[in-house]
């Protein structure tokens, strides 16, 4: 049986942060689907589905983007949901934000994020770290949610 | 001689029973003497206008623990069990036990009125004794402590709005910083894929005309090309030094929480190293710096170290072109505290720049040199968390003097004192 193609959940507030980053991932040759999500209500709702059980997305391979300042909820309350679903936990969670708080970064590993990447100012940095993750994305292996 | 006429004149005022009278008269004083079983025997004025209660009402009937807090005598009692180690009950006991034996007694105690309102009292009790040493009563003198009180529940209050103040622009500075930061990348990112697409674009223009059988190289594209890219130059280096600026202010609230390791510090030795680190820059500008045995202190060390490798990396910084440097650091010490200077040659501080130097984002002087006066600011901010101060003397042309004053000793209670 084939393997099914990792679906990229996008949660990310700021729709230019988005797009930079759907660009930086096209260019390193990520041509797997990027759903986005635009506040915590709605991510909340795509990963968790209308029972809030998370049965939704089992035997999807998800890899879950994540901003941490997100209008609504706290990126790190979203982590918490994720890490402790029987069905998502295994989904891997990379946290792409702008905070680069040591207690922070320290805060989300301790919640189970699989990758902690920060947004640099610098775009040259920030296309080279997505270009980077984009490229990883390319290889990896990603078991489907349970 | 002059003591055996001092003893003469008391015994004459104590005979008269006019000391006694002067005392017992106060009306600032609640004097209450009770019997040996703590029965009220004596309730002066001062009593009577704190309690409440005439003297009749009291004398004879009742003890001071029926006009106190219930509560407070039950842990008085409690307290006292442990602290004396023999069980003490809850009742007159708990006010008279020290002084039964023997131990001078003052605490707070709060009386409670005829009509049932409260109030605060330091209360001092006393044995009275008779010519065999036997206790016959005691005596319990009360002053009015709502005062003290009520200072001491604004000063809470005050204490505890000031920590929230803080904490909350410690947040805001937290939470702006990286708010701010957000759009940068917007700016940022799409400012260099405008840049990439500008050059796309031009080709475009080019091979167009090419195709039109138009000029290869026209003017007016070139100049359109180089305003296109001027204005996307400022923006980018505007995104950085913001990006600067953003990065300072987070450093600063970070700093601001950091907790503080008091740690005895060598500080010939970490002035020493602070040099090392910017040898080479010494070097390049011809500087001789000369640092002498300084006295020690217990301190901060990180927070030391920021501050006086800002101090002098100015001075190596600010020295005048053509002119050999020459920069000291020297201390003094006296009364608990230490002041450290650090004094150049170079260019001095103009007289208007003297206080805004400390001033976040502000520099002083021709604008030459690389910076974004942040420094000062945050070694300001250190310093006076450490309990000490930062000042400055200067002769333009001439050079300048950096003096910080810190405590000798420092520790986390002083400094909560400070703020």
């Amino acid at each position: 049986m084939m393997h099914q193609p990792i679906i990229i959940a996008m949660i990310e507030d700021d729709e230019g942060h988005a797009r930079l980053i759907e660009k930086n991932l096209r260019r390193a040759g990520v041509h797997n689907e990027i759903v986005p999500l635009a506040d915590g209500a709605s991510a909340i709702a795509f990963l968790f589905g209308p029972d809030g059980s998370g049965l939704v997305n089992k035997g999807r391979p998800l890899l879950i983007l994540l901003d941490l300042n997100l209008p609504d909820m706290s990126g790190i309350d979203i982590l918490k949901r994720i890490k402790e679903n029987e069905h998502l936990r295994v989904s891997p969670v990379v946290v792409l934000t702008t905070t680069d708080d040591r207690s922070e970064i320290q805060r989300c590993y301790d919640l189970g994020c699989n990758v902690y990447i920060t947004k640099p100012v610098d775009y040259e940095k920030f296309a080279h770290a997505i270009q980077q993750f984009g490229l990883f994305v390319y290889v990896m292996q990603v078991p489907e949610a349970s | 001689m002059f003591d055996s006429a001092r003893k003469q004149a008391e015994e004459v005022l104590l005979k008269a029973g006019a000391l006694q009278k002067a005392i017992f008269n106060s009306a600032n004083f609640s004097s209450i003497a009770t019997d040996a079983n703590g029965v009220i025997q004596i309730f002066n004025v001062g009593a009577e206008r704190m309690l409440g209660y005439a003297a009749d009402e009291v004398v004879n009937k009742i003890t001071p623990a029926d006009i106190s807090d219930p509560q407070e005598v039950v842990a008085r009692a409690k307290a006292l069990s442990v602290e004396l180690d023999t069980p003490i009950a809850p009742g007159f006991d708990a006010l008279v036990f020290k002084a039964s034996r023997g131990i001078e007694d003052i605490y707070e105690l709060t009386y409670i009125r005829k009509d049932g309102s409260r109030f605060a009292a330091v209360v001092s009790v006393t044995a009275l004794r008779d010519a065999q040493e036997a206790i016959i009563g005691y005596l319990l003198i009360g002053t009015d402590n709502t005062a003290r009180k009520r200072v001491e529940a604004e000063q809470k209050k005050l204490d505890q709005r000031l920590r929230e103040a803080n904490e909350e622009i410690q947040r805001f500075a937290h939470v702006v910083s990286h708010d701010l930061r957000s759009p940068l990348v917007n700016i940022m990112g799409f400012a260099s894929e405008l840049d990439v697409w500008r050059k796309r674009v031009f080709e475009r223009i080019a091979a167009l005309r090419a195709r039109i059988g138009g000029e290869q190289e026209d003017e007016g594209d070139k100049a359109l090309y180089s305003d296109v890219e001027e204005a996307l130059g400022f923006i980018k280096s505007s995104v950085t030094k913001m990006d600067r600026l953003i990065a300072a202010l987070l450093k600063l609230s970070r700093e601001g929480q950091r907790q503080f390791q008091p740690q005895f510090i060598d500080m010939s030795q970490l002035l020493r190293s602070t040099l090392e680190a910017m040898a080479y820059q010494a070097q390049t500008v011809n500087a001789k710096i000369n640092i002498d045995e300084l006295p020690n202190i217990t301190s901060d060390r990180l927070a030391l170290e920021q501050v006086f490798s800002n101090l002098m990396d100015n001075a190596v910084k600010y020295l005048r072109p053509g002119m050999p440097g020459s920069i000291e650091v020297r201390a003094t010490e006296g009364n608990g505290a230490i002041t450290y200077e650090v004094r150049d040659n170079g260019r001095g501080i103009d007289v208007k720049d003297r206080e805004r130097i400390f001033d976040l984002f502000r520099r002083s002087g021709v604008q030459d040199r690389p910076g974004d006066g942040i420094g000062l600011a945050h070694a300001r901010t250190l310093v006076r968390r450490l309990g000490g101060s930062i000042n400055v003397e200067s002769e333009p042309d001439r050079g300048t003097v950096f003096s910080v004053t810190l405590p000798k000793r420092w520790s986390q209670a002083e400094s909560e004192m400070m703020s």
